[in-house]
């Protein structure tokens, strides 16, 4: 349960596509990222989703691109979340 | 200090910090039950027939619960930083500007409000019990709803509770108290009208067999199962204890006003002030004259006891709701029965220090059947809760069709629906037992909303949060 503070915060999934053998460094990289709230290994079209968390959109911006600079990634989707239920 | 998206990852995962809250929820019930079972058989007792009063202890327990919980929240409330006070300023300031010249209020307004938002972060001493708690505050008439329909059906739980605990002894009274479970599978079985799946056939069957073995009373004065305390246990405590729990888990997905759920300090407080005008005027018309003389003389004596009783209670239960904000709840209510096992132990113990109220069998069999009736109990327990399955539904809605995304919240199972940008328009987090429940909610809930176009799904293997 988020707080009223937290509720104010710009919230994204970053999808990603892993090199195959890779999901573990990928992950591990993962973890040391800050504004990571979660992240989950997935079947399907995407291998792993990741739900980042940032108070600005500059701060946004430069999870993404870490994210990005994560070697085993092959390709990413990010989609900002608009609203909650 | 950092917050809650810049932190690391936290050691204790949310699935785990929700298995041990339940566990606490449960072995400190079965330490409230104890100690009730010692006021009841040693305390509130008739003078002239040395029998103990369960009617009497019931209303003491209400009134006394009651005021000993409303002073335990305001403890809770103390504040210990500055922010409570600046709230305070910013409200006072706020007021002041409103009686102001009007041209400049509104901006001045926006300005305060703006600052507000940024320190509207209470902390109050409760919040090491409960992070949420946010101060007392009204529900509002939805919750006011679901606040009297629990509270009924907990004032007979309560009732029933009392008069069982003088009857029986707690290693019975704990394991069968968690016979609730099977119900709510039941109940969510016919709710999804599908059929139940291989784990919850075993386990429901593990739960039965657990409790009944638990159950079977060898000792010298009977030899068999006493039907009556059975029955009222089964039917009347577990009935009006599976209500409540809908009730209650409705209290806690319900938003006020501004959005938010209300903290599981301001359920409990609430519940409480319900459950106990339920209780009081459920006991009323069964108390007599003698019943209210042994009330008034030993209502003093069992201030201490019962004070101590109800503060467990009021841990447990913040526990065991803050559990249920986390996961599903027949996985916390099952978790929570591990109250089963912590009876056994808890029941010799106080057979040492007070054998004259805790006498306990001698007879190594009747050990042996509630030793393994708990193992049941457990074993069936943990296996619905590691069968649990996540999945991550992807949506794509059709152009020009509104979609009522509340509707997809209601269906059972969903946990999360964002609306996003990009590729798909939403996520849906979808948590059920087993997979086939997860196809249940996808084919046929989902895929029959009018507004959606493309469902993609896929099952979480792992996952972390922090």
């Amino acid at each position: 349960m988020a707080t009223p503070v937290e509720e104010n915060y710009l919230k994204a999934y970053v999808m990603c596509t892993v090199q195959l053998g890779k999901t573990n460094e990928v992950l591990a990289a993962l973890k040391k990222i800050p504004n990571i709230t979660s992240v989950a290994v997935i079947t399907g079209e995407y291998d792993i989703i990741v739900r980042v968390e940032t108070k600005t959109m500059d701060e946004m911006y430069d999870r993404t691109q870490e994210i990005h600079l994560v070697k085993g990634i092959v390709e990413t989707t990010t989609s900002v979340i608009q609203k909650e239920f | 200090m950092t917050d809650r998206t810049t932190r690391p990852f936290r050691k204790l995962p949310r699935k785990y910090l929700f298995i041990i809250l339940a566990a606490l929820s449960g072995i400190i019930s079965a330490i409230w039950v104890a100690i009730d079972t010692f006021v009841t058989k040693g305390i509130v007792v008739d003078s002239v027939t040395l029998e103990s009063n369960e009617y009497a202890f019931a209303i003491q327990s209400m009134i006394i619960g009651f005021l000993v919980s409303v002073l335990f929240v305001l403890l809770l409330w103390i504040p210990i930083s500055k922010k409570p006070f600046e709230e305070l300023k910013m409200r006072k300031r706020q007021k002041r500007q409103e009686n102001d010249d009007d041209d400049n209020v509104q901006e001045d307004d926006k300005q305060v409000h703006a600052q507000g938002e940024q320190k509207r972060h209470f902390s109050f001493l409760g919040q090491f019990i409960d992070p949420q708690f946010q101060g007392i505050y009204l529900p509002t008439k939805r919750m006011f709803l679901w606040l009297t329909l629990s509270g009924l059906f907990s004032g007979i739980q309560t009732l029933v509770y009392f008069i069982l605990i003088k009857r029986m002894d707690i290693s019975v009274f704990l394991p069968a108290a968690q016979f609730v479970v099977v119900y709510l599978i039941i109940g969510d079985l016919i709710v999804d009208k599908s059929k139940p799946a291989t784990v919850e056939v075993q386990s429901i069957v593990m739960i039965v067999l657990g409790v009944i073995l638990a159950a079977i009373e060898l000792d010298t004065t009977s030899s068999s199962l006493n039907w009556f305390n059975l029955l009222m246990v089964f039917i009347v405590f577990n009935g009006s204890s599976a209500v409540y729990v809908i009730f209650q888990k409705k209290l806690t997905q319900t938003k006020d006003h501004h959005g938010r759920n209300m903290d599981s300090t301001n359920i409990r407080l609430w519940t409480l002030v319900f459950m106990a005008l339920f209780t009081i005027l459920f006991t009323i018309p069964f108390m007599r004259k003698t019943d209210w003389f042994v009330f008034k003389t030993t209502f003093v004596r069992a201030i201490f006891p019962v004070a101590l009783s109800m503060l467990l209670v009021y841990v447990s239960r913040i526990f065991y709701i803050r559990a249920l904000a986390m996961g599903k709840m027949s996985i916390v209510n099952s978790l929570a029965s591990i109250s089963v096992i912590a009876g056994i132990p808890i029941t010799v113990i106080l057979s040492f220090i007070w054998p004259q109220y805790f006498q306990i069998t001698s007879n190594w069999l009747v050990w042996l059947l509630r030793g393994i009736g708990a193992i049941l109990v457990f074993t069936g327990i943990v296996g619905l809760s590691l069968s649990e399955v996540k999945i991550v539904i992807l949506g794509k809605v059709k152009p020009g069709e509104k979609c009522d995304f509340e509707q997809i919240k209601e269906i059972p199972g969903v946990e999360k629906v964002s609306i996003l940008t990009g590729e798909y328009d939403l996520m849906i987090i979808l948590r059920t037992r087993t997979i086939g429940r997860g196809y249940q909610s996808i084919v046929a809930r989902l895929e029959l909303i009018p507004c959606i176009d493309v469902l993609v799904s896929s099952t979480i293997l792992k996952e972390w949060s922090s």
